[in-house]
């Protein structure tokens, strides 16, 4: 009976301890996270008129779903999302693989990928915002090539591809470095084997490397897919959206909303929709990638 | 719930959360007993133009510092919504884009300074004031009047043998005139042969449509009905998209970049405004000053208005904020020691500058002759609106897009039908 009393005594005090040191954390989270969402929340139903405040219900939701623009921008948006993220991953996984081999200097490549990740997406922003310009570095290589001038950022089919291009030299090295921390922890014995009963480099990818870093891809699936979706500043530099709405993605449209037309509740209503939007894919990834703990 | 489901929704929870971390902090203000006003505008080229104001401000006032927080143009409008906007009492005085007053004023982002109206009408004029004003109220402080002007580099003039334009408004050149001298200047090596400073500015292509009779692209008593996809400014789109697509203006340069182009000796004609000086001398260029052009069967038009100073109504400091931005705007002795960086409304200050200018001669005599001209007899103000925030917005993407190559009929029916959205929440 003493026993099981001083054992639950050490649990209690475990309790409040464990209670004590989360509480800074907890009440970070309310007040930098919970309050916003509720906030967007309560001003997502309010009147968007100057001046004006009162209750319209889910008038500023319809309102917003039923403007074109937004509706192009979540198109925008569905294809950036479906593009970059496998992109991404895809490129990330492929230098994580290669540059977890024993090659000569592989701490310098590793170092070299990952570089861009440490440069401010503004900075990296400008400095192909300059490279693309039509009187820019890559135009002039074309032109010495042979080929014609590219519109890039200036060209409603090319500009969304830019942003691509500039978002995956940003984010491929960090998201490479998390998947390399996840092929070291692979017990080396695994691949030995593997390598003693014959099977080939793409066989032991395919049947250990991949299996057996589920866990770590499905964090960067999920931490990319969210770091995707809040993509602002490279959009907002380069090409604000255009040319003709063709890189206009959603959190530029809700920036643009929010703080150049002043339309808080129109803002608020995409913010819930985006929480909403990113929600439902991130559910569905988890159920499709299960984390590995079954 | 099992384990599993408990993470799954714990992740859930944990991407909402990351999502929704976009909040605003608002910053507190000074806890000092001595009082400093924060005063928010946009960089500036060297010299600061209120560097000498700002000091004998503070030798009047020793309590009082100012403080200065630079941001870009296009920062400064998101500045002030956000943090004036959410009650944010760290700034105290702001530069505010006239025509953007009176939507500031109907948010609330403005104090209303009325009790200086007789004062600023006595320093700088009836009109001055009314752009500054919003619903019967002052709400800011004209600091700068404004108008732009055709630069040419006279370098690349002489270069291709093309005889200098004249200064003399009632010589004004039309586009009909200027398009082949700057398809000449190219020919003779210019880069460029014409281009426009804000390449996707209302402010500064507003004179292109109403020199072609397409009106201001505003109509009605609130002027909140938009008439930006008739033909006439059909027509003047296209012509304004040609110059791109036929390489006499540079496509796919930021609006920032403009000024440099110019000062480095790319460009033979250049509408800007006088801001642009300093980077012109910066940059070494050889150039002469002209009136704006217009279109043969339309009339001269020119962007005016410019920047008022705003104090915000949270200040903590209200009475000093109001004090110290109608020193810098209407004061005899401050409003003459701000470094005109565009034309000043204020009497005394343009009586000044104009004095210096003038005996100077050469290009800076020009500049003032036309200023002078411009201002009194083809200045039209940008449409006075609560949708002006709105319509500059949709409008700006608009010029970009028509820049950028697309179908100037497209993207103007588009923009009309934005417009139409974006009014409809206002009304």
């Amino acid at each position: 009976m003493k026993l099981r009393e001083a054992r639950n005594g050490i649990y209690r005090s475990q309790a409040t301890a464990a209670a004590t040191m989360l509480l800074p954390m907890l009440a970070l989270l309310v007040l930098l996270r919970l309050l916003p969402l509720a906030n967007a929340m309560w001003s997502s139903l309010r009147d968007p008129r100057l001046g004006a405040t009162g209750y319209v219900g889910i008038d500023n939701y319809l309102r917003v779903l039923s403007d074109p623009v937004f509706l192009k921008t979540l198109n925008v948006t569905a294809m950036f999302t479906a593009i970059i993220n496998p992109l991404q991953i895809g490129l990330a996984l492929a230098l994580a693989v290669l540059l977890s081999q024993r090659i000569p200097a592989v701490g310098l490549w590793r170092t070299l990928v990952f570089l861009p990740a440490v440069v401010p997406q503004a900075v990296s922003a400008i400095i192909w915002g300059i490279a693309l310009r039509s009187d820019g570095i890559f135009n002039a290589l074309l032109h010495q090539a042979g080929f014609s001038k590219q519109g890039f950022l200036t060209s409603p089919t090319q500009a969304l591809w830019c942003i691509i291009l500039i978002l995956t030299w940003i984010g491929v090295g960090y998201w490479m470095v998390i998947l390399i921390a996840g092929i070291n922890d692979i017990p080396p014995e695994l691949n030995e084997a593997a390598k003693v009963d014959g099977a080939g480099a793409l066989r032991r990818f395919w049947h250990i490397t991949l299996p057996q870093l589920r866990r770590p891809l499905l964090f960067v699936l999920v931490a990319d897919t969210v770091a995707n979706f809040l993509i602002f500043a490279p959009v907002q530099i380069l090409t604000k959206g255009g040319p003709a709405h063709s890189s206009s993605i959603i959190m530029f449209d809700i920036f643009e909303r929010s703080y150049i037309t002043g339309d808080v509740p129109g803002a608020s209503a995409a913010t819930v929709l985006l929480v909403a939007l990113v929600l439902s894919v991130v559910a569905i990834q988890f159920r499709l990638l299960p984390g590995g703990d079954d | 719930m099992k384990p599993r489901s408990l993470k799954f929704v714990g992740a859930l929870a944990a991407t909402a959360l990351l999502v929704t971390a976009c909040g605003s902090s608002p910053e507190k203000g000074d806890g000092d007993s001595k009082i400093v006003i924060t005063f928010l505008h946009t960089s500036n080229p060297d010299p600061q133009p209120w560097d000498a104001a700002v000091a004998s401000f503070e030798k009047a006032h020793p309590n009082v510092t100012i403080k200065h927080q630079e941001v870009t143009f296009d920062d400064l409008n998101t500045q002030v919504v956000s943090r004036i906007g959410s009650g944010d009492t760290s700034i105290d005085v702001y530069a505010a884009d006239e025509p953007r007053i009176p939507a500031l004023a109907a948010k609330g982002l403005l104090a209303d300074v009325s009790e200086y109206t007789a004062k600023t009408i006595e320093a700088t004029g009836e009109g001055a004031v009314g752009a500054v004003s919003y619903d019967g109220k002052q709400y800011g402080f004209p600091q700068w009047s404004s108008t732009n002007l055709l630069f040419y580099n006279t370098d690349l003039l002489k270069k291709a043998g093309i005889a200098l334009p004249s200064a003399d408004p009632n010589k004004r050149l039309t586009y009909e005139e200027l398009l082949p001298m700057a398809q000449k200047a190219q020919k003779a090596g210019a880069k460029y042969g014409f281009a426009f400073e804000q390449i996707d500015r209302y402010y500064q292509l507003q004179p292109v449509f109403e020199s072609a009779g397409a009106g201001s692209g505003l109509a009605g008593d609130d002027m909140l009905t938009p008439t930006v996809a008739t033909p006439n400014w059909v027509s003047a789109a296209k012509w304004y998209g040609d110059l791109f697509e036929s390489g006499v203006s540079p496509r796919g340069i930021p609006v920032d970049q403009m000024g440099d182009q110019f000062g480095q000796g790319n460009i033979a004609f250049f509408v800007a405004g006088a801001w642009q000086l300093s980077t012109f001398e910066k940059g070494g260029v050889n150039f002469g000053v002209a009136p704006f052009p217009y279109f043969k069967d339309g009339k001269a038009v020119t962007p005016t208005d410019s920047w008022g100073i705003g104090v915000s109504p949270h200040s903590k400091h209200l009475d000093m904020a109001k004090e110290f931005a109608a020193y810098l705007t209407i004061d005899p002795v401050g409003s003459t020691e701000v470094y005109p960086i565009a034309t000043p409304p204020q009497k005394l200050a343009l009586e000044k500058l104009n004095a210096e200018f003038i005996a100077a001669g050469g290009w800076k005599k020009d500049l003032a002759d036309i200023t002078t001209f411009e201002i009194s007899n083809t200045a039209v103000s940008r449409p006075r609106s609560i949708g002006y925030v709105d319509f500059e917005t949709i409008m700006n993407k608009a010029f970009s897009d028509i820049r950028n190559g697309q179908d100037p009929q497209k993207v103007l029916a588009a923009a009309d039908a934005e417009l139409q959205t974006a009014f409809a929440r206002l009304k």
